[in-house]
């Protein structure tokens, strides 16, 4: 039960944290390339990947901080909808960098992640 | 302060759902495929399309379930956690198919989701 509570408080306050980027980021940015959802989504790839190298993958810590957290501040969804609207716009190019590029930073992200925090990559 | 709110509980619920899910499928870890969030994620991606294909969603009802919801259910850093891990241990190609595939059938979702709700949003207007 209380591991619920703990997935709860932190997918919110992942998602609230990710809301703040979303509207910040507009302020600097005034170009098409969605770099909100990016953003997030590369910092919190970054972030599971310390997670990980830090604490077991089971228990409230794992809980809150990558179940939780992680999870709330990194969307695949938005990404999905931001990429289909390029698509469906015909900014094909813009559409597939995107979708492309995403994925490989977020990768190299976890990879960052895990190693600097000490993590063994035989047992990730 | 109360959109902070609507975020934080969609988000938080949306967290919650995505547990559920993964624990669902507990039982067929021993599949390579990280089947859950697959899931999780291609389920979100049809909800997103069928949110964004209604037009009328109010500003506080896209925060709870737009932002909130399907930003709290959906999950890009488990997935690339679990790409990694597949590289790691030396199945490149299934997580080349775990990613390509992903990628592609959530586009693919949020296309029909839209298509449905957007089609319907038309023929009342009409």
């Amino acid at each position: 039960m209380k591991e619920f509570l703990f997935i709860l408080v932190g997918g919110g306050l992942g998602s609230i944290l990710r809301y703040f980027i979303g509207e910040l980021i507009p302020y600097y940015y005034k170009g098409k390339f969605p770099l909100g959802t990016f953003t997030a989504d590369v910092l919190g790839c970054l972030a599971i990947g310390i997670f990980s190298a830090l604490m077991q993958p089971t228990g409230l810590y794992d809980a809150f901080f990558v179940t939780g957290f992680c999870g709330g501040f990194t969307t695949f969804s938005s990404f999905s909808k931001e990429s289909f609207l390029f698509f469906h716009t015909k900014e094909n190019t813009l559409a597939l960098v995107y979708a492309i590029s995403t994925p490989i930073f977020g990768l190299i992200a976890v990879l960052i992640g895990y190693t600097l925090a000490g993590g063994n990559l035989a047992i990730l | 302060m109360n959109r902070i709110v609507f975020v934080f509980l969609g988000g938080g619920i949306g967290s919650i759902c995505r547990h559920f899910i993964s624990l669902a499928f507990t039982n067929l870890s021993y599949i390579k495929f990280p089947i859950a969030t697959f899931i999780t994620n291609v389920v979100g991606c049809f909800i997103i399309g069928l949110l964004v294909g209604k037009l009328n969603l109010s500003n506080k009802l896209n925060l709870l379930l737009v932002t909130g919801f399907c930003g709290g259910f959906t999950t890009f850093s488990t997935f690339s956690k679990e790409s990694l891990t597949l590289i790691v241990h030396n199945e490149v190609f299934l997580a080349l198919f775990y990613m390509a595939t992903s990628v592609a059938i959530g586009i693919l979702l949020v296309r029909a989701g839209y298509a449905i709700t957007s089609k319907k949003q038309q023929s009342i207007q009409k």
